[in-house]
Parts: structure tokens; C-alpha cells; sequence
């Protein structure tokens, strides 16, 4: 199919629901359908991986990594039946959680505990990396901090504040997702809000401090 | 973690059961250390609102949809017979 106007969707399109457009792309090669697909997600999505990863280089070849298998794997693995975005979101969530399991790979964890910080590199690593990127992302201090101090959550919990947060995601659609049972998924969402309550506590304890 | 302890969060993302929902509101008139576990964590959960949505750039954005442009033609090229092949298998049978 060949677009004359790359931008432009039409409106009947923007109607449709997810699966109708997601059989157009299947069956009948319809670009335009898979266009209105990623134009309705593709902020989801990339907000989550970044969250998690808060590398934009990364997350840019996650974000890549993640549609080429929805691409190619459509027509084998993915079942109409279920929604497509909870596939895609799958596909997302093991590509960012496979990085970051690599990433740790690479590291001697007893090696590099820090006794001042009482942390490891792990913890750190992120805070490192994100400095940069919300430089680049123009954040103002509070939204900075915040990301700053999800960073430090245990990747299990940033997993589930950030797919509810970006996805809206049903927590028993987290608890399937990440294999576990829905209690738990609940149980990490309140340890990660009550250690983020720590985390700014501390930070305004420091700031008054220091004042 | 006990179910207990985890219903503030059912019910701080609305995902209690009516019944469930009545028993905690109940029990949240009466429990002043509830209440105070629930409002803090709602606060912090507010501060989420702050976090930035994030677009792809849009170079990665054209990039994949050139690839899904290419890999359903291959796939097409790849599973269906040129329509000459048709032609000629409907005159061999015919």
C-alpha cells in the first residue's frame, strides 16, 4: 500500500478498535492500520521502557527491539482472542527486564558495596545514568528526584508502579505477567510507595540539613 | 505479604470488590492509623501524575515502520505464488 500523506490517518481509523486494525495489518498488509496501532501506544510503551532503563540510547534499541518481534512474530505467537497491546507490553517488559539482567551480569556486586551509601553498584548504576538523560529531558528538580528515587526501587517494584502507572495496567494483568500471584503484585506496589515515602523523607531531611 | 496488608492497595487503584469496599470503609472510620496509611500512600502515588509521558524519536518510530513495510512484503513475495503459477496450474488441470 502506498501512502501519499505519511502523517495523515484517516478518521476512520482512529475509530477502530485495537483487534480490527490489528487483522487489517495481519491480513491484508494495511500500513496505515499498524500506523494508527503505534500511534495509539508507542508513548505507553516507550515511557515504560525508559522508566525502567532511564538510558534514551537503550530504550531507543529496546523500543526498536520490541516492534521488530511484534512485527515478525505476529502472525505465529499472537492470538486475536487476547488484547494486543498486553502482548506487545509482554514483549516489552522481557526485553527491558533481559537488559537489565544482562547489565547486572557484567558486574561484581560484593566488590562494589559502597559502605558510606550503604548501596551497591546496582543501585547506583541507575542514578548515573539518569543524570544525563534528565538533563537532555529538561526536568524540573521534583520530577527529576522522583525518577531519581524510582530508579531505586528493586526492579520488581519499579516493574509494577511503572506498568500501572504508563499502562493503566489491572493488577491482575501485572501478577500474569511478571508470574506471580495478584497479592504479590499488590504487596510490591505498597512496599515501593512506602519506600519511596522513605526515599523523600530522607531527601527533605537532608535538604533541611543542609540548609 | 497478607491479603490484609494489602488491601489499602485495592483500594487506593479501585480494584476492591463492592463488598470488600463497604467492610474497609467501615473499618476505616474506626481505625485512625488506616486512614493515615491510606492517605500516604495515596499521596506518594500522586506524585506519579509529575512523571513526563515520553514519545519515541521519531527517526525510531519511521525506522520500524519501514521494517513492518518490508517484512510483510517478504512475507507476502514469500507465501504467495506469483498469479502466473495460478494461471498455468488451472490450464495444466483444466
Amino acid at each position: 500500500m502506498k501512502l501519499n500523506n505519511a502523517d495523515h490517518i484517516p478518521p476512520s481509523y482512529q475509530q477502530m478498535k485495537d483487534r480490527e486494525l490489528v487483522h487489517l495489518f495481519r491480513k491484508k498488509d494495511d500500513q496505515v492500520a499498524f500506523r494508527e496501532l503505534m500511534n495509539r501506544h508507542q508513548a505507553k510503551v516507550y515511557s515504560y521502557i525508559f522508566s525502567m532503563i532511564q538510558n534514551r540510547e537503550t530504550a531507543n534499541d529496546i523500543f526498536q527491539e520490541t516492534f521488530t518481534k511484534v512485527i515478525t512474530k505476529m502472525d505465529d505467537t499472537y492470538n486475536e482472542q487476547g488484547k494486543w497491546i498486553a502482548w506487545v507490553m509482554r514483549i516489552a517488559h522481557n526485553a527491558t527486564i533481559d537488559h537489565i539482567r544482562k547489565q547486572k551480569r557484567f558486574v561484581d556486586v560484593t566488590s562494589s558495596y559502597d559502605k558510606e551509601s550503604k548501596t551497591d553498584f546496582y543501585e547506583r548504576l541507575p542514578d548515573e545514568d539518569s543524570i544525563g538523560q534528565q538533563e537532555k529531558l529538561e526536568l524540573d528538580e521534583s520530577t527529576a528526584s522522583l525518577l531519581k528515587h524510582i530508579s531505586n526501587l528493586p526492579e520488581e517494584q519499579r516493574t509494577v508502579v511503572m506498568l500501572r502507572h504508563y499502562y493503566e495496567m489491572p493488577f491482575k494483568e501485572i501478577a500474569e505477567l511478571t508470574d506471580v500471584s495478584i497479592n504479590t503484585a499488590l504487596g510490591r506496589m505498597r512496599y515501593a510507595l512506602i519506600n519511596l515515602r522513605k526515599m523523600f523523607d530522607e531527601e527533605h531531611e537532608k535538604e533541611s540539613n543542609s540548609v | 505479604m497478607s491479603k490484609k496488608d494489602t488491601r489499602t492497595i485495592a483500594y487506593i487503584f479501585n480494584e476492591m470488590d463492592p463488598s470488600e469496599e463497604v467492610e474497609f470503609l467501615r473499618e476505616l472510620e474506626n481505625n485512625s492509623n488506616l486512614l493515615i496509611e491510606v492517605e500516604t500512600l495515596r499521596n506518594v502515588n500522586g506524585q506519579f501524575n509529575n512523571l513526563p509521558k515520553m514519545d519515541p524519536p521519531k527517526h525510531i518510530v519511521k525506522s520500524v515502520q519501514d521494517f513492518a513495510k518490508n517484512q510483510k512484503k517478504n512475507t507476502l513475495t514469500k507465501h504467495s505464488p506469483p498469479l502466473y503459477l495460478a494461471v498455468a496450474a488451472v490450464i495444466v488441470i483444466g
